[in-house]
Protein backbone atom coordinates (compact mmCIF):
# COMPACT_ATOMS: atom_id res chain seq x y z
CA UNK A 1 0.00 0.00 0.00
CA UNK A 2 1.16 3.61 -0.86
CA UNK A 3 1.96 5.99 2.02
CA UNK A 4 -0.76 7.87 3.05
CA UNK A 5 0.39 11.15 1.51
CA UNK A 6 0.67 9.19 -2.02
CA UNK A 7 -2.63 8.11 -1.45
CA UNK A 8 -4.15 11.43 -0.71
CA UNK A 9 -2.61 12.65 -4.23
CA UNK A 10 -4.52 9.69 -5.91
CA UNK A 11 -7.59 10.27 -4.37
CA UNK A 12 -7.57 14.20 -5.12
CA UNK A 13 -6.83 12.86 -8.71
CA UNK A 14 -10.15 11.03 -8.56
CA UNK A 15 -12.24 14.11 -7.23
CA UNK A 16 -10.67 16.27 -10.42
CA UNK A 17 -11.26 13.40 -12.58
CA UNK A 18 -14.92 13.61 -11.93
CA UNK A 19 -14.96 17.13 -12.00
CA UNK A 20 -13.54 17.09 -15.38
CA UNK A 21 -16.39 14.90 -16.22
CA UNK A 22 -18.97 16.91 -15.11
CA UNK A 23 -17.52 19.72 -16.40
CA UNK A 24 -17.62 17.71 -20.38
CA UNK A 25 -21.45 17.24 -19.83
CA UNK A 26 -22.31 21.04 -18.48
CA UNK A 27 -20.62 22.01 -21.53
CA UNK A 28 -22.92 19.42 -23.69
CA UNK A 29 -25.87 20.88 -21.96
CA UNK A 30 -24.85 24.35 -22.64
CA UNK A 31 -23.64 23.48 -26.40
CA UNK A 32 -27.18 22.00 -26.97
CA UNK A 33 -29.26 24.96 -25.18
CA UNK A 34 -31.13 25.29 -28.34
CA UNK A 35 -31.22 22.00 -30.05
CA UNK A 36 -35.06 21.93 -31.16
CA UNK A 37 -37.02 19.39 -32.97
CA UNK A 38 -36.78 18.06 -36.52
CA UNK A 39 -40.23 16.83 -36.69
CA UNK A 40 -44.08 17.26 -35.22
CA UNK A 41 -44.01 14.50 -32.21
CA UNK A 42 -39.89 14.81 -31.85
CA UNK A 43 -38.74 15.46 -28.74
CA UNK A 44 -36.26 18.29 -28.27
CA UNK A 45 -32.33 17.83 -26.48
CA UNK A 46 -32.82 16.52 -22.60
CA UNK A 47 -30.50 17.86 -19.99
CA UNK A 48 -28.16 15.48 -19.20
CA UNK A 49 -27.24 15.58 -15.38
CA UNK A 50 -24.17 13.77 -13.14
CA UNK A 51 -23.75 13.11 -9.72
CA UNK A 52 -21.15 11.35 -7.86
CA UNK A 53 -20.57 8.56 -5.50
CA UNK A 54 -17.47 6.97 -3.10
CA UNK A 55 -15.98 3.67 -4.72
CA UNK A 56 -13.78 1.89 -2.62
CA UNK A 57 -10.37 1.20 -4.39
CA UNK A 58 -8.75 -2.43 -3.37
CA UNK A 59 -5.12 -1.47 -4.35
CA UNK A 60 -4.74 2.09 -2.32
CA UNK A 61 -7.43 1.12 -0.06
CA UNK A 62 -8.96 4.03 -0.21
CA UNK A 63 -12.20 6.18 -1.17
CA UNK A 64 -12.08 7.27 -4.61
CA UNK A 65 -14.66 9.93 -6.11
CA UNK A 66 -16.71 8.16 -9.45
CA UNK A 67 -18.93 9.90 -11.60
CA UNK A 68 -22.43 8.49 -12.12
CA UNK A 69 -24.28 8.84 -15.16
CA UNK A 70 -25.19 10.88 -17.19
CA UNK A 71 -28.57 10.89 -16.49
CA UNK A 72 -31.34 12.51 -18.12
CA UNK A 73 -33.19 15.45 -16.55
CA UNK A 74 -36.96 14.59 -16.41
CA UNK A 75 -38.25 17.95 -15.98
CA UNK A 76 -40.77 19.08 -18.63
CA UNK A 77 -39.56 21.22 -21.62
CA UNK A 78 -39.77 24.34 -22.49
CA UNK A 79 -42.21 25.47 -24.53
CA UNK A 80 -41.61 28.03 -27.42
CA UNK A 81 -44.82 29.70 -29.70
CA UNK A 82 -43.38 29.40 -33.02
CA UNK A 83 -46.08 28.68 -35.68
CA UNK A 84 -43.93 28.78 -38.87
CA UNK A 85 -41.46 25.98 -37.00
CA UNK A 86 -41.73 23.00 -38.69
CA UNK A 87 -42.31 20.61 -35.29
CA UNK A 88 -44.77 23.14 -34.09
CA UNK A 89 -47.83 21.26 -33.13
CA UNK A 90 -51.45 22.37 -34.22
CA UNK A 91 -51.57 25.46 -31.81
CA UNK A 92 -48.28 26.31 -32.92
CA UNK A 93 -46.01 25.46 -29.77
CA UNK A 94 -42.66 23.22 -30.04
CA UNK A 95 -40.96 21.68 -27.45
CA UNK A 96 -37.36 23.12 -26.61
CA UNK A 97 -34.66 21.42 -24.47
CA UNK A 98 -34.97 21.76 -20.10
CA UNK A 99 -31.53 23.47 -20.55
CA UNK A 100 -31.28 26.55 -18.32
CA UNK A 101 -28.25 28.58 -19.20
CA UNK A 102 -27.67 30.08 -15.77
CA UNK A 103 -28.25 26.87 -14.13
CA UNK A 104 -25.41 25.57 -16.17
CA UNK A 105 -23.09 28.39 -15.29
CA UNK A 106 -23.50 28.20 -11.73
CA UNK A 107 -22.81 23.92 -12.31
CA UNK A 108 -20.23 25.01 -14.08
CA UNK A 109 -18.04 27.56 -11.61
CA UNK A 110 -18.95 25.10 -8.88
CA UNK A 111 -17.47 22.67 -10.84
CA UNK A 112 -14.38 25.28 -11.29
CA UNK A 113 -13.93 25.76 -7.74
CA UNK A 114 -13.50 22.09 -6.54
CA UNK A 115 -10.92 21.15 -9.11
CA UNK A 116 -8.72 23.96 -8.35
CA UNK A 117 -9.36 23.12 -4.27
CA UNK A 118 -7.99 18.92 -5.27
CA UNK A 119 -5.27 20.73 -7.93
CA UNK A 120 -4.33 23.00 -4.35
CA UNK A 121 -4.33 19.70 -2.29
CA UNK A 122 -2.27 17.57 -5.02
CA UNK A 123 0.23 20.46 -4.43
CA UNK A 124 -0.21 20.68 -0.96
CA UNK A 125 0.64 16.73 -1.10
CA UNK A 126 3.44 17.21 -2.98
CA UNK A 127 5.46 19.61 -1.07
CA UNK A 128 4.78 17.85 2.13
CA UNK A 129 6.24 14.52 0.58
CA UNK A 130 9.31 16.47 -0.73
CA UNK A 131 9.63 18.35 2.85
CA UNK A 132 10.05 14.65 4.14
CA UNK A 133 12.48 13.85 1.61
CA UNK A 134 14.58 16.40 2.68
CA UNK A 135 15.63 15.31 6.02
CA UNK A 136 17.49 12.96 4.09
CA UNK A 137 19.62 16.31 3.35
CA UNK B 1 21.40 3.85 18.21
CA UNK B 2 17.73 3.49 17.67
CA UNK B 3 16.37 7.51 17.79
CA UNK B 4 13.02 5.52 18.76
CA UNK B 5 14.21 5.64 22.30
CA UNK B 6 14.34 9.39 22.55
CA UNK B 7 10.79 10.91 23.33
CA UNK B 8 11.33 13.33 21.07
CA UNK B 9 11.91 11.28 18.19
CA UNK B 10 9.33 8.98 19.08
CA UNK B 11 6.93 11.69 19.04
CA UNK B 12 7.88 13.57 16.11
CA UNK B 13 7.32 9.99 14.47
CA UNK B 14 3.70 9.86 15.34
CA UNK B 15 2.69 13.38 14.95
CA UNK B 16 4.12 13.01 11.63
CA UNK B 17 1.92 9.55 10.95
CA UNK B 18 -0.49 11.60 12.09
CA UNK B 19 -0.38 14.52 9.79
CA UNK B 20 0.03 11.72 6.58
CA UNK B 21 -2.92 10.50 7.87
CA UNK B 22 -4.69 13.51 8.43
CA UNK B 23 -3.69 15.05 4.71
CA UNK B 24 -5.42 11.96 3.50
CA UNK B 25 -8.34 12.88 5.44
CA UNK B 26 -8.66 16.29 4.07
CA UNK B 27 -7.65 15.07 0.60
CA UNK B 28 -10.85 13.12 1.09
CA UNK B 29 -13.23 15.41 1.92
CA UNK B 30 -12.10 18.43 -0.82
CA UNK B 31 -12.05 15.21 -3.38
CA UNK B 32 -16.12 14.66 -1.99
CA UNK B 33 -17.00 18.64 -2.34
CA UNK B 34 -19.98 17.67 -4.35
CA UNK B 35 -20.97 14.01 -3.71
CA UNK B 36 -24.23 13.73 -1.94
CA UNK B 37 -24.63 12.49 0.96
CA UNK B 38 -21.22 12.51 2.18
CA UNK B 39 -20.09 14.18 5.53
CA UNK B 40 -16.86 15.97 6.32
CA UNK B 41 -14.41 13.63 8.67
CA UNK B 42 -11.81 14.61 10.25
CA UNK B 43 -8.88 12.97 13.04
CA UNK B 44 -9.03 13.02 16.35
CA UNK B 45 -6.00 15.75 17.97
CA UNK B 46 -3.40 13.90 18.96
CA UNK B 47 -2.81 14.52 22.90
CA UNK B 48 0.95 13.64 24.06
CA UNK B 49 -0.23 14.96 27.68
CA UNK B 50 -2.66 12.01 28.23
CA UNK B 51 -0.24 10.09 26.71
CA UNK B 52 2.31 7.80 29.37
CA UNK B 53 5.88 9.02 29.03
CA UNK B 54 7.16 5.97 27.88
CA UNK B 55 3.94 4.77 26.03
CA UNK B 56 3.68 4.48 21.92
CA UNK B 57 0.46 4.27 20.50
CA UNK B 58 1.14 1.20 19.10
CA UNK B 59 -0.93 -2.15 19.41
CA UNK B 60 1.69 -4.54 19.42
CA UNK B 61 1.02 -8.16 20.23
CA UNK B 62 2.49 -9.79 22.93
CA UNK B 63 5.15 -12.87 22.05
CA UNK B 64 4.00 -16.06 24.59
CA UNK B 65 5.45 -18.66 22.72
CA UNK B 66 8.70 -19.03 20.59
CA UNK B 67 6.91 -19.63 17.86
CA UNK B 68 5.20 -16.22 17.24
CA UNK B 69 5.75 -14.10 14.73
CA UNK B 70 7.04 -10.22 16.39
CA UNK B 71 4.21 -7.68 15.03
CA UNK B 72 5.85 -4.95 13.37
CA UNK B 73 6.19 -1.80 15.01
CA UNK B 74 3.35 1.07 15.55
CA UNK B 75 0.23 0.90 14.80
CA UNK B 76 -0.18 4.00 12.55
CA UNK B 77 -3.45 4.42 12.13
CA UNK B 78 -5.24 7.22 14.39
CA UNK B 79 -9.19 7.33 14.75
CA UNK B 80 -11.18 9.40 12.45
CA UNK B 81 -14.10 11.21 13.29
CA UNK B 82 -17.06 12.25 11.61
CA UNK B 83 -17.73 15.98 12.17
CA UNK B 84 -20.20 17.09 14.73
CA UNK B 85 -19.80 20.95 14.67
CA UNK B 86 -20.74 21.08 10.68
CA UNK B 87 -20.71 24.79 9.36
CA UNK B 88 -23.66 23.87 7.14
CA UNK B 89 -25.40 20.97 5.63
CA UNK B 90 -26.44 21.70 1.20
CA UNK B 91 -29.72 20.47 0.32
CA UNK B 92 -27.95 17.03 -1.35
CA UNK B 93 -27.05 15.65 2.01
CA UNK B 94 -22.99 16.84 2.03
CA UNK B 95 -21.51 18.96 4.58
CA UNK B 96 -18.19 19.23 3.19
CA UNK B 97 -17.04 23.16 3.24
CA UNK B 98 -14.22 24.29 0.86
CA UNK B 99 -12.87 26.95 2.96
CA UNK B 100 -12.86 25.23 6.11
CA UNK B 101 -10.69 22.21 4.70
CA UNK B 102 -8.62 24.85 2.79
CA UNK B 103 -7.64 25.97 5.69
CA UNK B 104 -7.05 22.80 8.03
CA UNK B 105 -4.99 21.73 4.94
CA UNK B 106 -3.15 24.81 5.23
CA UNK B 107 -2.66 24.18 9.26
CA UNK B 108 -1.18 20.75 8.34
CA UNK B 109 1.27 21.63 5.90
CA UNK B 110 2.58 24.09 8.25
CA UNK B 111 2.73 21.76 11.31
CA UNK B 112 4.38 19.09 8.67
CA UNK B 113 6.98 22.13 8.24
CA UNK B 114 7.06 22.50 12.12
CA UNK B 115 7.85 19.20 13.01
CA UNK B 116 10.29 18.09 9.72
CA UNK B 117 12.14 21.25 10.65
CA UNK B 118 12.35 19.80 14.43
CA UNK B 119 13.28 17.14 13.33
CA UNK B 120 16.55 18.27 11.23
CA UNK B 121 17.31 20.35 14.48
CA UNK B 122 17.49 17.58 17.04
CA UNK B 123 19.72 15.84 14.28
CA UNK B 124 21.78 18.40 14.17
CA UNK B 125 22.78 18.91 17.79
CA UNK B 126 23.29 15.50 17.68
CA UNK B 127 26.06 16.36 15.03
CA UNK B 128 27.59 18.89 17.05
CA UNK B 129 27.72 16.68 19.88
CA UNK B 130 29.68 14.05 17.59
CA UNK B 131 32.05 16.79 16.70
CA UNK B 132 31.12 17.50 12.86
CA UNK B 133 31.63 20.92 12.93
CA UNK B 134 28.00 23.12 13.99
CA UNK B 135 25.30 20.93 12.44
CA UNK B 136 25.03 23.36 9.47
Amino acid sequence: MPSDLKTSMFISASGMRAQGARLRTISENLANANSGPENVGDEPYRRRVVTFKNVFDRTLEADLVKMRGPFKDKSPFRLQFDPNHPAADKDGYIKMPNVNTLIEMVDMREAQRSYQANLSMIDSSKRMIQRTIDLLR
Amino acid sequence: MDLGDFPVFRMMKQKLGWLNQRQRVIAENIANADTPNYRAQDLKQIDFRKLPANEVFSSALTRTHEGHIKGSGIDQSFRINRENADYEINPSGNSVVLEEQMLKSTQNAGDHQLVTSLYRKHMSLFRIALGRGAGR
